[in-house]
């Protein structure tokens, strides 16, 4: 009998022994569950600190021959190529962009101004963006749009020598389209707006002033990013008052573009100081028209379709 | 070293001709880019030739300039003048221009003197030439519509198309013609609209509106090209890139080509081999398989691109067919062809012929509309979409006789 009990057991060490460490997750007694999950937690993190720690006094150790630090892949760095990219050399492209529409802003023929209006019956959130953006653009004017057609706006704004026409579309009382159209001969963008913040809405904002900005366009490196980069920067004068220090930023990343508006300081040689100025706003490209505003009759040089474009999460327009 | 078999030609914005060799899938500039300015923009582009090694090209300035594929070099470019506005059509007949322009005004010219013109309309959008006929033009544009000139006979055109009837709500419907395109072994024209819609017009018939009507998506078509290999097909393209293949008989979409970024500028189909080439706004030429409907190359070309020049010549290796076509024989074998895929047709008639009727329970009927009014069940339907081809090479009277025939059945 008591042999037969000695077989059981050691039957039973064998099976432990098979079996798999126990999931936390099958701990049915929470308050053991939670304090053996943060006791894990902290051994994890102790043995990353500890790894970390091991591999500096490697490296410092092997000196040049250590092995080289790892770059976390992402989507940029994993971007796939795109053969339109722009490089600084390329003549044709630079012989191109010296006569398209913009051509007569970057020759410094023609000065900025800018019409700035909306949606019909728009809801007191886009009123307050249109005022904003109509404030930081430098010679920019609002108007109600009060019901007229774009088609019947368009001609009357080149003959007033505007050069863009900015339209902000409004849906459930929130800004969320763009439509910038330059004057005279296009080309017409079009841009999903989002996350929209006015200078009030940020926490810290500085104080505005009416010095001519600078302008920074990050990241338009393809030739439709290119373009419309081009008709950014053709929103703002060309000669900024750099004694303003105050600064445009249009970022672009993995095709959102991001608008920032800074005071900057340079504290010392090393260090500069940033005090952001607000609105924010992020924009993304649904489509470049050539000529001026007309959504069913004119030509498009590039739309974006959402199931064939967005195959690829790591393909980038922009 | 021979100078480089270059498979297509484009014409871009910024009046850069650029040559394309596919097989080596490289590409090179015609002229220099220091000369790029968007005053030579180049419209319209033809081959000055029957062998092909000459292409003709017309400018935004009125120049019509000349590339020797053989010398490599650039003639003289000759001014054109009379009529007002840009190029809309370019085309050649035995050594003399055929050019149109905006305001409509059609001319037959050479560098010495001018053979005739004559007015087609104002707010002119397009020329073309009749491939199989060449003293036969089609013109039309906006509120005016399709018009087909015999140049020999200038004074009044041909065919004249006539507006279709009001829409339901008794409105007079727009017209704007963007581009048409033969039908070959037969005077019909397949046309393309601002408004979408794709129509075919039959001269032979008395009747001066379109046989078929129908409309594909909901923005302007742009271009259109004749698809030879197939019997009844077109591609059309419209302001958004959208590229499809659609059968004009039977009034439906075929197959949406996909990758497209920007509006299709011109379309062009090799009259032997199943290869579309496009190009647009969006800078890219592209190159379909239309049976495999499969993208066998993509170029980008770095500026906008108006006009695209298919070459016969042509090399596939990748293709079933692997013909290496060459400027001698090429002729030659395409007649063959024609001529062997008759004799086949004509078999495979002999094999319907003989078929029973057989009855089926479901009796779809469909409205077999290119025949005006008559009814096939779906047997025929398919029947008479195979036999299209070959009608087409038939008199008229013919093809009404068959339809007779049918019915007695």
């Amino acid at each position: 009998m008591a042999s037969k009990n000695k077989n059981v057991v050691s039957e039973k060490l064998e099976n432990e022994s098979i079996l798999p460490e126990r999931s936390l997750s099958d701990i049915k007694n929470k308050e053991i569950r939670k304090q053996l999950y943060a006791k894990m937690r902290k051994q994890k993190k102790k043995d990353k600190i500890a790894l970390k720690k091991r591999k500096k006094t490697e490296a410092k150790m092997l000196g040049d021959e250590a092995p080289p630090k790892q770059v976390p892949k992402t989507l940029e760095n994993m971007r796939i190529k795109d053969e339109t990219m722009v490089t600084p050399d390329d003549e044709e492209v630079i012989r191109d962009e010296s006569q398209d529409e913009m051509a007569s802003y970057f020759n410094r023929e023609s000065t900025p101004k800018i019409l700035v209006t909306s949606d019909d019956r728009i809801n007191s959130k886009t009123r307050k963006f249109c005022k904003e953006l109509a404030r930081i653009i430098p010679n920019a004017m609002t108007m109600k749009r009060r019901g007229f057609d774009l088609k019947k706006i368009i001609p009357q704004a080149i003959e007033k020598e505007f050069t863009d026409l900015i339209i902000i579309n409004e849906d459930r009382k929130i800004p969320n389209g763009m439509v910038i159209c330059h004057l005279p001969n296009g080309p017409t963008a079009h841009f999903k707006l989002s996350s929209v913040q006015l200078s009030k809405e940020i926490k810290g904002v500085g104080e505005w002033t009416s010095h001519k900005p600078e302008v920074i366009l990050n990241n338009f490196n393809t030739r439709l990013g290119h373009s419309v980069g081009r008709m950014f920067a053709s929103l703002f004068p060309y000669d900024p008052n750099f004694q303003g220090r105050r600064v445009m930023t249009f970022h672009n990343q993995r095709d959102f573009i991001f608008f920032r508006q800074h005071r900057y300081i340079f504290r010392n040689s090393k260090r500069v100081g940033l005090h952001e100025l607000g609105p924010r706003f992020t924009l993304k490209l649904r489509s470049l028209q050539k000529g001026t505003f007309n959504s069913k009759y004119g030509e498009y040089e590039w739309v974006h379709k959402r199931h064939e474009m967005e195959a690829s999460r790591r393909k980038f327009h922009l | 070293m021979a100078a480089p078999m270059f498979n297509v030609f484009v014409g871009s914005e910024t009046g850069l001709l650029k040559a394309i060799d596919v097989n080596k899938s490289n590409w090179s500039n015609l002229n220099s880019v220091q000369s790029a300015d968007r005053n030579k923009e180049i419209c319209v582009i033809c081959w000055d030739n029957q062998e092909q090694n000459r292409v003709s090209y017309g400018l935004r300035n009125r120049e019509i300039v000349t590339f020797d594929t053989e010398t490599q070099s650039h003639c003289k470019p000759i001014k054109f003048d009379g009529g007002k506005g840009t190029f809309k059509g370019l085309a050649k007949i035995d050594d003399n221009y055929i050019t149109a322009v905006e305001s409509g005004l059609v001319k037959v010219w050479n560098e010495e003197s001018v053979i005739s013109e004559f007015e087609a309309g104002e707010k002119l959008c397009f020329m073309t030439q009749n491939p199989e006929m060449k003293n036969i033009v089609a013109t039309g544009g906006d509120e005016n519509d399709l018009k087909i000139w015999d140049i020999e006979k200038s004074d009044q055109p041909v065919f004249m198309a006539k507006n279709v009837r009001n829409d339901w709500l008794n409105l007079r419907v727009p017209i704007k013609v963007l581009g048409a395109a033969f039908v070959p072994n037969s005077e019909e024209i397949v046309t393309c609209t601002g408004y979408h819609q794709v129509r075919l017009y039959d001269p032979r018939t008395s009747q001066r509106r379109p046989v078929v009507d129908m409309s594909f998506d909901e923005y302007p078509l742009m271009s259109i090209g004749m698809c030879y290999t197939q019997p009844n097909q077109v591609v059309v393209g419209n302001t958004q890139g959208k590229t499809a293949l659609i059968d004009f008989r039977t009034g439906k979409t075929v197959h949406c080509f996909k990758g497209f970024a920007g509006s299709v500028r011109s379309i062009q189909c090799h009259p032997s081999l199943p290869i579309m080439a496009t190009c647009g706004l969006d800078r890219f030429l592209r190159i379909h398989h239309i049976e495999s409907r499969e993208l066998l190359h993509k170029f980008y070309l770095k500026s906008r691109l108006n006009c695209l020049l298919l070459s016969k010549n042509w090399k596939l290796e990748s293709l079933d067919e692997g013909i290496d076509m060459h400027e001698d024989d090429e002729e030659n074998k395409f007649a063959d062809q024609e001529e062997k895929s008759e004799e086949n047709e004509e078999v495979e008639e002999d094999v319907w012929d003989k078929l029973e009727v057989m009855s089926t329970s479901k009796n779809k009927r469909k409205k077999q509309i290119s025949d005006g009014s008559e009814d096939h069940n779906e047997r025929d339907l398919r029947k008479t979409t195979r036999n299209a081809a070959k009608r087409t090479t038939r008199e008229h009277t013919d093809s009404k006789t068959e339809v007779v025939k049918k019915k007695k059945k």
